[in-house]
């Protein structure tokens, strides 16, 4: 993937650069708004990377006027420690996600594939579908191999969000955010609780499981290759 | 007062020789009377002096002013008439009467140098006003005529040492105003000649003069030549000495004079109400403007309370009691914003400088971690005690931005059932594994509070997380939520083991960890972003140890209580 970072804070644009070329991609970077418009605007990139607080361009100014001129690149925006209001502030102006500093790069790798992924999908259709694991989201019910399986409100939005992200790794943060709307960190591993739980409804009387734990960093929806035969 | 003194002498010298008239027996009856009368001016002084005494410190009426210097002159007069006529060896004796008259009647005042300036301004204004009254214009009624033929002589007397008031003067004056004559007024001027000019029906004079200084007459007015119709009238009547030891005798209609003495009690009565009139205004003008300013300092205070340091009381420059306080608070507040602006930039520095590398190193281990997933155990630590410290930072740094009060301008209008109901179905797996028996009070109808949601939610997290942390297992919580008239309340209860009474209060400050619990997993900033929130909101929290209680049942458990509570929205 080409992206584009857009970040005045050397030392970070430094380590996100670095971090981000190990994974394979290739990362441009300039340290003001004003750079950052003009590039995001006659170059292609797959994500832009956007800080909030930038020299001579604002960031939700940057992110305001690159969505008027109905570029649909998406957007992750880089904000302060708890400035939960800046996110909203970001959000509305037309960015598909934030990540608040300082974050594990784990977090922020999570975050770049789901938002790559999103870009390419359709955003909704009404059957979900994984190995052997249906989801019709307009009734919202859920089948294994067949069977249904009995799910409560949470568990159930637990499910689909890792299903609409299959095969990409969720944080547990990102999980807060969609499923629970906490937009904090609880300090607590109930995140965990809540998915073990889930296991044992979709995973544990059947042959092979589907939700794996990613040490680091979060949990994956997907078939591995393995349990095919 | 010095005049009056140098005008019974005067009078001494001039009257005595009347005397050969009148019969001892009388004038000793006569003395008698006045001495009676004279007690009687006397204790009305003492009166006129706390009336006064009371309006000194108001405003003087004028009114009231007027009218007891009017009877202090008078009642001198007779006084002074008395004594020179009978007692002229004894003139000196009358002297130190008056003297001490004047000392009783000056009383306290004596101290005061001012006072007795004062009142001889005014007895010397009021003379020169109805000396121009005599000159120009006729009085509208007796009464003035008698104040002006006195303050007359009395102001030629004090004015013009030589000057006298004569029988010429008088009937000179007399025949200038002719209109005397008419109405409801008589008039009597002898002459040592026995000449006279008068109204008044009347044969003999001698009986005037026998009559005191005031006595009533009845007889009948000479209206003109024309009109025969007499009617009989009662006359109030004052006599004077004039210069030249003519005599003249003013009067007026009973009614009439009855009348004006009422209108000067009316008026005087009115002069007092109309003092204490402006008495009460000023006095409630400045209570009012001294509580204007008092609310204008406690508007400030409340305003730095909730957050607003740059705030500042105005100023007015009166340098009074009150703006001195306003100056002194001002200059508090700048110094403590001054401080206050230090920590926070050493706090902002110590962030910006501590995060990015902390972040870095988080990073940068969990990539090795990530890229040698066989690495040792030790490894696993490091990783885990940053990602620990980098909790504990974020929990800082957050609890001071709340504390900073910035966070209020987003503030909204919240359901609080829409808040506490999610963070506790999210803490319900995990007291259902401790098996923890969790009662949830909910009101079915919203309550509504205004503040921030995520703060809100942030805070139930971690007073629910406490209540799991330090519940025991097979345990009771209880989650209860009500509403009272305008105040919302949220009760947390466990059955865990409390909070040591002594250190109740301390749980609140930051990294402060209960004795008995050190060994438990937390950094103690939960407790501390709670208060940092409640404080922000504008709320209340009390922690209280619950023991076995006898009288309910189903809460009949001991641990620890916590209630919110919150001002709901209107």
């Amino acid at each position: 993937m080409r992206l584009l970072l857009i970040e005045d804070e050397h030392t970070v644009a430094d380590y996100i650069i670095k971090g981000l070329n190990e994974q394979g991609h290739l990362v441009e970077w300039c340290d003001n708004g004003k750079e950052g418009l003009i590039r995001a605007t006659t170059e292609t990139f797959n994500l832009l990377i956007i800080d909030r607080m930038l020299p001579q361009l604002d960031g939700i100014k940057l992110v305001t006027t690159l969505r008027a001129t109905d570029n649909a690149t998406p957007i992750l925006m880089l904000t302060a420690l708890g400035d939960v209001e800046q996110r909203v502030e970001g959000l509305r102006a037309g960015a598909d996600d934030y990540l608040v500093k300082p974050f594990a790069f784990s977090e922020l790798m999570a975050r770049i594939e789901a938002l790559s992924r999103r870009a390419q999908k359709t955003p909704t259709s009404e059957k979900l579908v994984v190995a052997d694991l249906e989801i019709d989201t307009r009734k919202r019910q859920v089948f294994r191999q067949g069977k249904a399986v009995k799910l409560h409100q949470k568990e159930y939005q637990l499910l689909e969000y890792l299903v609409r992200n299959e095969g990409q790794v969720v944080t547990r943060t990102m999980l807060l955010e969609q499923v629970w709307e906490f937009h904090f960190d609880p300090q607590t591993n109930l995140v965990d609780v809540h998915v073990s739980r889930l296991r044992a409804k979709i995973d544990k009387d059947f042959t092979y499981p589907l939700i794996h734990t990613v040490r680091g960093a979060g949990y994956v929806l997907k078939k591995y290759q393995q349990h095919e035969k | 007062m010095a005049s009056l003194l140098m005008l019974s002498q005067h009078l001494i010298t001039t009257i005595t020789r009347d005397s050969a008239k009148e019969k001892n027996h009388h004038f000793f009856q006569e003395i008698r009377e006045h001495w009676q009368y004279g007690e009687n001016f006397f204790s009305e002084y003492e009166e006129q002096e706390r009336f006064l005494k009371d309006l000194n410190t108001n405003w003087k009426s004028v009114f009231s002013m007027k009218k007891f210097l009017m009877r202090y002159i008078k009642n001198i007069e007779v006084a002074e008439k008395l004594w020179s006529k009978q007692l002229s060896k004894e003139s000196w004796k009358v002297n130190e009467v008056f003297l001490q008259a004047r000392k009783y009647l000056l009383g306290e005042n004596q101290k005061n140098p001012l006072n007795e300036l004062e009142i001889a301004f005014n007895v010397r204004s009021f003379w020169y006003r109805t000396y121009q009254l005599m000159q120009n214009e006729v009085p509208e009624n007796l009464h003035h005529y008698l104040e002006v033929i006195i303050e007359g002589r009395l102001q030629k007397q004090v004015e013009h040492e030589n000057v006298f008031l004569s029988y010429e003067d008088i009937s000179q004056w007399l025949q200038n105003h002719s209109s005397f004559f008419e109405g409801e007024f008589c008039v009597a001027l002898l002459s040592k000649e026995q000449a006279i000019i008068t109204n008044m029906d009347i044969d003999t004079y001698e009986h005037l003069l026998l009559h005191q200084e005031h006595f009533l007459w009845q007889g009948t007015l000479k209206v003109s030549e024309e009109e025969q119709e007499e009617e009989q009238i009662t006359c109030y009547i004052s006599s004077f000495s004039l210069d030249d030891d003519s005599q003249l005798f003013l009067g007026v209609h009973y009614d009439v004079w009855f009348e004006v003495e009422n209108q000067l009690l009316w008026l005087s009565r009115l002069g007092l109400a109309v003092s204490l009139l402006i008495a009460l205004l000023a006095s409630w003008l400045i209570r009012r403007r001294s509580l204007q300013r008092l609310q204008a300092i406690n508007d400030t205070c409340l305003k730095i309370q909730q957050g607003n340091l740059s705030i500042r009381i105005p100023e007015l420059g009166s340098k009074d009691e009150l703006d001195t306080l306003s100056i002194n608070i001002n200059q508090m507040l700048e110094k403590i914003e001054s401080l206050m602006m230090g920590v926070k930039q050493v706090a902002d520095s110590i962030a910006h400088d501590l995060r990015t590398p902390l972040t870095r190193l988080v990073s940068k281990i969990e990539m090795v971690r990530t890229q040698y997933p066989d690495m040792d155990q030790s490894l696993e630590e490091i990783f885990k005690e940053a990602d620990r410290l980098m909790t504990i930072f974020n929990a800082l740094l957050r609890i001071s931005q709340v504390e900073s009060g910035t966070q209020r301008e987003y503030f909204a209008k919240q359901s609080l059932v829409a808040i506490v109901s999610p963070v506790t179905e999210f803490y319900e797996p995990a007291f259902q594994e401790k098996n923890i028996q969790l009662q949830k009070k909910l009101p079915k109808e919203s309550i509504e509070i205004v503040g921030d949601k995520n703060l809100l939610s942030q805070l139930m997290t971690n007073l629910l997380d406490n209540a799991l942390k330090y519940t025991p297992e097979n345990g009771k919580v209880l989650i209860k939520l009500t509403k009272n008239q305008e105040v919302a309340t949220l009760i947390i209860e466990d059955s865990g083991p409390g909070i040591a009474e002594s250190e109740i209060k301390q749980v609140f400050q930051r990294f402060y960890r209960a004795e008995k619990h050190r060994s438990t997993a937390g950094n103690g900033l939960g407790l501390a972003f709670v208060k940092a929130v409640i404080e922000l909101h504008q709320a209340h929290i009390q922690l209280k140890n619950r023991y076995n209680s006898v009288e309910s049942d189903e809460r009949n458990f001991s641990g620890l209580k916590i209630i919110l509570s919150f001002r709901c929205y209107e």
